[in-house]
């Protein structure tokens, strides 16, 4: 079957302008890849703009992730977050880059083999409602799945249907016949789930899940997702801008800015010390609201984020992204060398990954040595 | 020669409060009977003070904001109640009055950025339009007005940018350009409706210091509404939780969040993930959803999801009360950390209440 997209650039040619060959988050960050269940390497997606010009959503994302384990994605809108889960479903195709499910690359599979993937990777989106067709009826719309390829007889299906609508919590005989329109919000995420769980996949892409949800409703999706993926053995990859949601449902979680790693490392390390200076800044932006649910107090807000509040807050534009690091426009710590260079990813704790050249709470040797292409040293280096 | 000048001038009367509701209900006659949105709501907003109106989606919220406003389909609607606002009287005042004030006295953000600007008119003509209206300035004072007006809400660049559409901004930009929109004729009242929802964490953060910021230099009430907590805290003076078009809730932030009374309130912050938090961390959840509007349950309408649920929260609502601290009221017959309320949930925990298992 002949290839339906045309790949603008095939993978490894060389870059266009503007490129350094040091460009590119690394790969430092990615671990054995004999484990990995997916490996994503240089991943590139690239969108046609007006004038000849491209908009660079994700440009050079590397990451991995271990079968059980749930990686999370957090970044502000236009970060490529997105993106990046639907490329790692070739939906579409990247640009250039390789996705590896169960060791196979998947950019090179036909659309015919990457069908007969897709049964084990399974996506949940962010409106729950415009997913579901509104004119099947839930029984349509679950056992479609299982009609497509063809699963056992009829019987079979609604069994299946009634097992995996009653783990989340709904009972098929009332729900079957009737519409989506008919349900709540959080109700139509369940049956999304549901769905998604009749292939009985090994990876489920959670695109935003709970951000449509009341707060109540998000408690009951995101615990109804930690019991599926304990019960089904789910390796999951959960894309979010709320990082107290990322939180609770990761063990790893990595932070993209404009298409770009900035940080990977364990839940609890990132949050504890983050060493991006984009990354603080999302966490302040988020604290001052976590603070507050904490019954002991609720203080007035901070003005500043101890002095070092972000310069701007637009996105810079993803068409001509900022040359070096693309987070310097708004980086309280940016000096010359970080619009020259562009940082890699290098490791600075037990499994913590950074991208810049002057990350947080590094010693002052280390930020030196990082900055010896003649830069001057920057002024928080005596910071603990 | 000046332009005429419309606005309704209104007296503030110091010895009362800015804003005044009492006992406010909008109904909707719908197909499936009259939806109680709003149901008995009072409440009163001094000058210069921010009030934050929280609930779910479905628990009137917005409703609520929009008949304080008057912003309410003309058919099929009943409301009745009195909603003062200085010296007038909203709830009866003619259209022509109203138009007097909205925009120049009270004003409104609505959640949705993007689309509350018109998309073919420049932004510049948008921010004069009501200055030129309201307050009769020529085109060129409206014009300088307009330009700082933008530069006090963060836009760079404000004299090129007056010549943009709404389309060339981002969400976060759009909405600053709103709230400049809503602030030009200096109101005395502004509601926020949902005014961050769709933002991004670290612009809606300084959405809500940009609100904090114009409120006090204009020393304006403001009301926002949300459906985050965490929205909340640190930015308003006192908030109201709404359950199924009532006030369940109302105390004075601190107070609020260190000592709540009402079961749905102390449910509503339990719920939320935090960051403080281990990683998989089990979060609490609120069993079964809100009621149905239209076919509300008798007695307290949050009994058939509270986990201190008695028989006579099935058959008897309970009235707004006041706590034991000043201006702290809430409406429940077992309020939480009261020793009924304990002994209510030991209870419900024994008889395998589904909404008590798992309370700690």
């Amino acid at each position: 079957m002949p290839e339906p997209f045309k790949r603008t650039r095939p993978p490894g040619f060389p870059r266009p302008w503007g490129w350094s060959e040091l460009a590119g988050s690394g790969t430092a960050h990615l671990r054995d890849p004999q484990e990995a269940l997916i490996r994503v390497e240089n991943l590139l997606v690239e969108f046609p703009a007006p004038r000849g010009k491209k908009v660079h959503a994700v440009s050079d994302v590397s990451l991995d992730v271990y079968p059980g384990e749930t990686l999370g994605i957090v970044g502000e809108s236009g970060c490529g977050k997105s993106t990046t889960g639907r490329a790692i479903l070739q939906l579409p195709k990247p640009t250039g880059g390789t996705v590896l499910f169960e060791g196979v690359d998947l950019t090179k599979l036909t659309s015919e083999q990457m069908r007969q993937v897709r049964t084990k990777l399974q996506v949940i989106f962010q409106d729950p409602i415009s997913s579901l067709y509104p004119r099947r009826t839930v029984a349509e719309l679950v056992l479609e799945p299982l009609a497509i390829w063809d699963v056992g007889s009829m019987e079979d299906r609604v069994e299946r249907a009634r097992l995996m609508l009653s783990e989340v919590n709904m009972d098929y005989d009332a729900v079957s016949w009737r519409r989506p329109y008919e349900f709540s919000i959080g109700q139509c995420q369940r049956i999304s789930i549901a769905r998604a769980l009749m292939l009985n996949p090994r990876v489920l892409i959670c695109d935003e899940p709970v951000s449509a949800l009341d707060v109540s409703v998000q408690a009951q999706i995101l615990n109804l997702l930690e019991d599926m993926k304990r019960r089904y053995g789910l390796t999951m990859i959960f894309i979010s801008h709320d990082l107290a949601v990322v939180k609770n449902v990761s063990d790893r979680v990595l932070v993209m800015f404009l298409g770009k790693v900035c940080e990977v490392a364990g839940a609890e390390t990132l949050y504890a010390a983050p060493a991006h200076p984009y990354t603080r800044a999302l966490l302040m932006a988020s604290v001052i609201s976590s603070r507050a649910l904490s019954r002991a107090g609720a203080g007035p807000a901070p003005a500043t984020l101890d002095g070092a509040e972000e310069r701007q807050t637009e996105m810079p534009s993803s068409v001509t992204p900022p040359s070096g690091c693309r987070y310097r426009t708004r980086c309280p710590r940016a000096q010359e060398i970080c619009a020259v260079q562009e940082p890699v990813m290098r490791e600075i704790g037990a499994d913590h990954f950074v991208a810049c050249h002057f990350p947080l709470g590094a010693p002052a040797s280390t930020a030196a040595v990082a900055a010896t292409n003649g830069s001057a040293g920057h002024p928080d280096s005596s910071e603990p | 020669m000046s332009r005429k000048r419309h606005i309704r001038e209104i007296d503030d009367l110091d010895d009362r409060p800015l804003l005044e509701v009492e006992g406010l209900k909008t109904y909707f006659k719908t197909a499936h009977g009259i939806v109680k949105s709003v149901d008995g709501v009072s409440f009163d907003l001094e000058r210069g003070r921010t009030l934050a109106i929280v609930g779910e989606s479905g628990s009137g919220k917005t409703v609520l904001s929009r008949s304080i406003m008057g912003l309410l389909p003309p058919s099929n609607v009943i409301r009745e109640g009195r909603v003062r606002f200085g010296d007038v009287e909203l709830s009866s005042a003619p259209p022509s009055e109203l138009r007097g004030l909205w925009g120049a006295q009270i004003s409104m953000v609505f959640q949705d950025p993007m689309t509350s600007l018109n998309p073919v008119v420049r932004i510049g003509r948008q921010i004069t339009e009501s200055l030129r209206y309201h307050l009769g300035m020529s085109r060129q004072d409206a014009n300088e007005t307009a330009v700082t007006l933008l530069r006090s809400v963060g836009i760079p660049e404000p004299e090129s940018r007056m010549r943009w559409y709404p389309h060339q901004f981002s969400g976060g930009m759009c909405q600053r350009i709103v709230i400049a929109c809503a602030i030009a004729c200096g109101p005395k009242l502004l509601l926020a409706d949902e005014p961050t929802t769709g933002l991004d964490v670290t612009v809606s953060s300084q959405i809500l210091d940009l609100l904090n910021r114009l409120q006090q230099e204009r020393f304006m009430s403001v009301i926002i509404v949300t459906h985050d907590l965490g929205v909340v805290t640190g930015r308003s003076d006192e908030v109201i939780v709404m359950y199924a078009g009532q006030v369940v809730e109302r105390a004075p932030t601190t107070t609020l969040f260190r000592d709540m009374r009402m079961p749905y309130t102390e449910a509503l912050l339990k719920s939320a993930p935090r960051l403080s938090n281990e990683s998989h961390t089990r979060l609490h959840t609120i069993p079964g959803s809100p009621p149905n509007p239209a076919d509300l349950p008798p007695g307290c309408r949050f009994a058939p999801r509270c986990p201190y649920v008695q028989p006579k929260c099935r058959e008897a609502e309970p009235p707004l009360v006041l706590a034991d601290s000043p201006r702290h009221w809430y409406a429940c017959w077992y309020p939480v950390g009261s020793p009924e309320s304990a002994r209510a949930l030991q209870e419900n925990q024994a008889a395998g209440v589904p909404a008590a298992v798992g309370v700690v």
